[in-house]
């Protein structure tokens, strides 16, 4: 398929488990993504669904104890990132490959000036000698509406709002040019009006930097508004993937279709909201079969042994579902 | 129908003890009145820092207001000695965002139930029932009564905060920003929860959130707080649908995912570049010097020479109608 070969990043059948001491916690199960340029894929799912180890295996931070790898292998222009050494992965990460956290005022270095932790980056990455460094970080905030004056430079994160110290990450993030980024939970940390701003400026740099994009979230409504593509993930497994406007109008899981219908509005005003019973297994107790049919009304017999593969449709949208498509009273 | 809460210029200024002296302190809360009524639902939005948590603690009594009144059920608390005023606060009761916080870690449940109701000097077979029934209410099983905190999941501990301001038998009930520390499929239990316990006990809420869909949902009545101050208010229906303020406007707009989930289509467009914003702030900066400007003056697309010159108060938006909406604005340009 000419589209597979396209593909900027894969992510094939990966599996991780945590040991502790006896237990074993498999955070994911093999889950298959196909990331390409240009391109927006929101990967949408509850706490301890497993987005954040897919994140961290991505870039190589998976911590060693107590994570190991089971199985697959994340294909990055050809090359298996999981079989690169330590001083390989280096070459990568930061430059081809960055990521964008959450809570911004964690991961910006509080003894250092905002433009340090920029420069840092160009010279490590691109060899760039003091003042190319510092010509290249006051293009960097401007692109990431900053201001063209430079004068964040010599700020202190303490010294910039929530926002600011977001958008500041992003321009160390883009620094290099990286083809690949990764936003965890960019806006969960912001205020709903400088969420827009920041989901916007993601958006910019993605067409005008080419990049890839995995954007995580809990928030379908934030996903919607940013991504092209959308994967759900539901203890350590994809569940459904498709483009956006297909998942948002016709979801297949019944899991998808729940998180949808238990999104209060304006418009479910005196309705009960639907519910999902029960809560996100732990990942040391997955169910057996389909880990949702615990939860789903769906579920019979075969959903309790018989875990479901990812199975596309010709138009590209996948579920992993027995009862895919299918409809009831929710 | 009857007020349960009335707040009449409700001002909270916290006092920074600044570097050599005093400074001018911080108005966190600055002049908000407002009613609830009986078994109403109030929602209060607004982004983090515009007070709407200093405003709740300030009627409550928990960090008095520095001026101002409030009356609980007819009754002005700031007129109450500290042992009448103990007395109300058993019928007010908050519950907030991180469940985590909110409960102590070394009690089990049990106990941690049981300290009001202690307190309170009632018997402890009324007070066993008491917390069965309530716990049970809020679906967590009896059996589990000696569990710690830990022991739990997030969800189920706001559970049991919930149920344990429920043992005071409260009337009024502030809940902060209950469940935007639970997962998406557990929100949707608690507001259904929260739901049922407002019917069952006939409480009235007041619902304070960054959340605009949530808010909607749950809340009969919405007051929008920028810079502490209710810029709009209204029934939710028609704040949702009409809304006048240009920063209530602003909100419905940002709201991700589309605003068409309020039913508010046409303001997709209305939202403006950062750059703009910007832009416009770093021009009125010296305009907003004199302290008589409107607040929102700052980021305003309709601000001029008027918003400068004298900051508006909230007014009835009803303009000619027999029976009042309930519509208030604080703009010059509504």
């Amino acid at each position: 398929m000419m589209a597979e070969n396209q593909a900027l990043l894969k992510v094939e059948n990966l599996g991780v488990c945590f040991t502790h001491g006896a237990m074993k916690a498999h955070a994911l199960r093999g889950i298959d993504l196909s990331f390409y340029r240009e391109e927006i894929h929101g990967l949408v799912g509850e706490s301890g669904s497993g987005k954040t180890v897919t994140s961290t295996c991505i870039i190589g931070l998976l911590p060693s104890p107590p994570g190991e790898y089971t199985s697959g292998r994340i294909l990055f222009d050809g090359v298996d990132l999981l079989g690169l050494s330590q001083a390989e992965m280096r070459t990568y990460r930061g430059r081809k490959i960055a990521m964008v956290f959450q809570e911004p005022s964690k991961y910006l270095n509080p003894a250092f000036k905002i433009g340090e932790q920029i420069t840092e980056m160009l010279k490590l990455h691109l060899d760039m000698n003091k003042e190319q460094a510092r010509q290249r970080a006051i293009e960097l905030l401007g692109l990431v509406g900053l201001g063209k004056d430079g004068r964040v430079l010599d700020s202190y994160p303490h010294e910039l709002s929530g926002g600011m110290k977001q958008r500041a990450m992003i321009a160390i993030a883009i620094s290099c040019n990286p083809e690949f980024l990764i936003a965890d939970e960019p806006t969960t940390a912001l205020d709903v009006t400088l969420q827009l701003q920041i989901l916007r400026l993601i958006k910019k740099l993605k067409d005008l930097l080419g990049m890839g994009v995995l954007f995580i979230s809990h928030d379908l409504g934030v996903v919607k508004e940013v991504a092209d593509r959308v994967s759900v993930i539901y203890a350590g497994r994809i569940v459904e993937s498709s483009t956006k406007g297909m998942l948002f109008e016709n979801p297949l899981h019944p899991y998808t279709k729940l998180l949808m219908a238990s999104i209060p509005d304006a418009r479910k005003r005196g309705q009960r909201l639907a519910t999902i019973p029960g809560r996100v297994p732990d990942a040391d107790a997955t169910p057996s079969g389909c880990a949702f049919h615990p939860r789903c009304p769906l579920a019979d017999e075969r959903c309790k042994t018989e875990n479901p593969e990812l199975k596309g449709k010709e138009n590209g949208h996948a579920a992993a579902c027995h009862h895919a498509g299918e409809s009831w009273n929710i | 129908m009857e007020h349960l809460i009335e707040c009449k210029d409700i001002i909270k200024i916290y006092r920074g003890r600044g570097i050599g002296g005093a400074s001018r302190g911080f108005k966190a809360v600055d002049g908000i009145s407002l009613s609830i009524r009986k078994t109403e639902s109030y929602g209060l939005v607004g982004e983090s820092g515009c007070g709407k948590t200093s405003f709740a603690r300030s009627i409550l009594y928990l960090d008095p207001p520095s001026s101002g009144k409030v009356l609980f059920d007819g009754t002005e608390l700031g007129a109450l000695s500290r042992k009448e005023l103990r007395g109300f606060r058993k019928r007010m009761q908050i519950v907030f965002q991180d469940p985590n916080s909110a409960l102590n870690p070394k009690m089990s449940i049990h106990d941690s139930m049981s300290e009001g109701l202690i307190n309170r000097k009632v018997p402890e077979t009324d007070r066993v029932k008491r917390i069965k029934e309530l716990l049970e209410l809020v679906g967590i099983s009896y059996s589990y009564r000696n569990r710690y905190p830990h022991e739990f999941s997030g969800g189920q501990k706001q559970r049991i905060v919930v149920a344990r301001a429920l043992t005071m038998e409260p009337d009024f009930m502030v809940l902060d920003e209950p469940v935007s520390n639970l997962d998406v499929s557990i929100q949707a239990q608690i507001i259904n929860l929260l739901s049922d316990l407002k019917k069952e006990f006939a409480l009235t809420y007041m619902f304070i959130s960054h959340d605009l869909n949530l808010v909607s949902y749950m809340c009969d009545t919405i007051g929008v707080m920028f810079k502490g101050r209710i810029v709009e208010e209204a029934p939710s229906e028609l704040l949702v649908s009409s809304p006048k303020h240009p920063y209530t406007r602003r909100l419905l707009a940002s709201i991700p995912g589309g605003a068409q989930r309020s039913g508010a289509e046409d303001l997709a467009d209305e939202e403006e570049s950062v750059e703009t914003l910007a832009a416009r702030a770093g021009s009125r900066q010296k305009e907003m010097k004199g302290g008589k400007a409107c607040p929102y003056y700052l980021f305003c697309p309709l601000g001029d020479g008027e918003c400068v010159s004298s900051a508006p108060s909230l007014r009835d938006m009803d303009g000619g109608h027999v029976v009042p909406s309930g519509h208030k604005v604080s703009c010059h340009k509504a």
